[in-house]
């Protein structure tokens, strides 16, 4: 075969072109619209990828810091004070004001502070018309951690972390906590108190009910429930002893 | 791109406009779709017009984006190009005008029948007149492979025009 004529045969298959369809301008405006795409899928590309970094390291660091704050904060009963806290600034206690709205089952509980009067000097901030009282009253300012935990297990409150200050009279080396807390169609606070054996005077008022038991290592542990504004009745009161009994074997 | 590139880039596609949409005629067989690779490859120049300067290299770069993307397009399933048993009725006519129509039509007509790859070597070679070497380079193919598809596209283009055209018989 002879290529030559093979070429011509393709030469003049291809002879006959119809007008083309498009031009110079056509490939440009193309040509512009390719580059422009390219453009805008490498910067949706690039704002991903700042997304997909920031975000990991917005959880990341999220997850650091809940990591670090409750190994921290385990058994150390060192928790931040809660807003909630009041200093002590009176002899006796005083119930504060109620707070609490009624479909929170765990959580913050109403400022039921007794105040304490702080031999410490860290007065907070805000406070300055309080009156300094010399009394050795200091704990239950801040959570406890250990007992926050057992009472929140207890009374199957799903996050130990809402716990607050217990709402008791405490001596100044009690400790204790406390959970706004909902028990059927009752509604109140429930703080549990370990104090030294002996120790009386817990009980702010006779608006709470309370049951105690003896820990493992000698110490006093209270149950206080105080029921809010609309409850019938105190929550848990009524396996208030056994409540105390089982955290009590706890510690 | 400046002026300057942008002048550049309009002479050669005045000087080169024709010759590429006869290569993709042949290679797809349709004037439509010759248009559309021919202007896909001159689109693909004029992006990289800056870093492809030599002339050679320029129709090089054109040729190799013309031949990848009829190639590709034949791989996609719904433009995948189906053979059929029958070649398209030939036009009727007397005289040398209807004979030469008649090849004409029945060289791309058979010329759609070869496997795209096989079709690609032989337009190469026979419309662009590239050599082996050359044809490799546009397809990025060993000489080996041009010379073994150029044979295969033969055959094949034979078989499928029977008798149509004295010239594709074989010489024994």
């Amino acid at each position: 075969m002879d290529e030559h004529k093979l070429a011509e045969l393709f030469r003049d298959a291809a002879r006959d072109a119809p007008p083309p369809s498009f031009d110079v301008g056509a490939v440009r405006t193309a040509s512009a619209r390719a580059t422009a795409r390219r453009r805008s899928a490498v910067a949706v590309g690039a704002a991903m990828a700042v997304v997909l970094v920031f975000g990991g390291l917005v959880v990341t660091s999220d997850f650091m810091r809940n990591t670090s704050g409750d190994s921290a904060a385990a058994g150390s009963a060192q928790d931040a004070s809660s807003p909630n806290v009041s200093p002590f600034g009176a002899s006796e206690p005083e119930v504060l004001s109620e707070n609490g709205s009624p479909d929170r089952s765990g959580g913050n509980p109403p400022k039921i502070i007794p105040e304490d009067p702080s031999t410490q000097g860290d007065e907070p901030s805000g406070s300055a018309d309080r009156t300094k009282v010399g009394s050795a009253q200091r704990g239950c300012v801040e959570v406890d951690r250990e007992l926050a935990v057992a009472l929140a297990d207890e009374l199957s409150v799903a996050n130990a972390d809402d716990a607050s200050p217990a709402a008791a009279n405490c001596p100044s080396d009690a400790r204790g906590a406390s959970f706004l807390v909902r028990d059927g169609d009752r509604y109140g606070t429930v703080s549990a108190v370990i104090a030294p054996a002996g120790t009386t005077g817990l009980v702010p008022d006779h608006s709470f009910v309370d049951a105690s038991a003896k820990t493992r290592g000698g110490q006093e542990l209270y149950v206080l429930s105080r029921s809010e504004e609309g409850s019938p009745d105190e929550p848990f009161s009524d396996d208030l002893a056994g409540l105390a009994q089982r955290l009590a074997a706890r510690f | 791109m400046d002026q300057r590139d942008e002048q550049e880039f309009a002479e050669y596609f005045a000087a080169r406009r024709e010759a590429v949409r006869r290569t993709a005629f042949l290679l797809c067989g349709d004037w439509h779709r010759a248009d559309d690779f021919a202007q896909t490859a001159f689109v693909a120049l004029h992006r990289r017009w800056r870093k492809v300067r030599d002339k050679q290299a320029l129709d090089a770069y054109v040729r190799r984006s013309l031949v990848r993307a009829v190639i590709d397009e034949s791989r996609r399933p719904w433009r995948r190009e189906r053979f059929v048993d029958e070649v398209p009725e030939r036009p009727s006519g007397d005289g040398e005008v209807a004979d030469s129509v008649a090849t004409r039509e029945a060289l791309v007509a058979g010329l759609r029948r070869v496997p795209p790859r096989q079709r690609a070597v032989l337009v190469l070679r026979f419309l662009e007149g590239l050599d082996v070497a050359a044809a490799a380079e546009a397809l990025g193919c060993s000489e080996g492979t041009v010379k073994s598809q150029t044979s295969r596209g033969l055959d094949a283009l034979r078989e499928a025009l029977g008798d149509s055209i004295d010239d594709l018989r074989p010489a024994s």
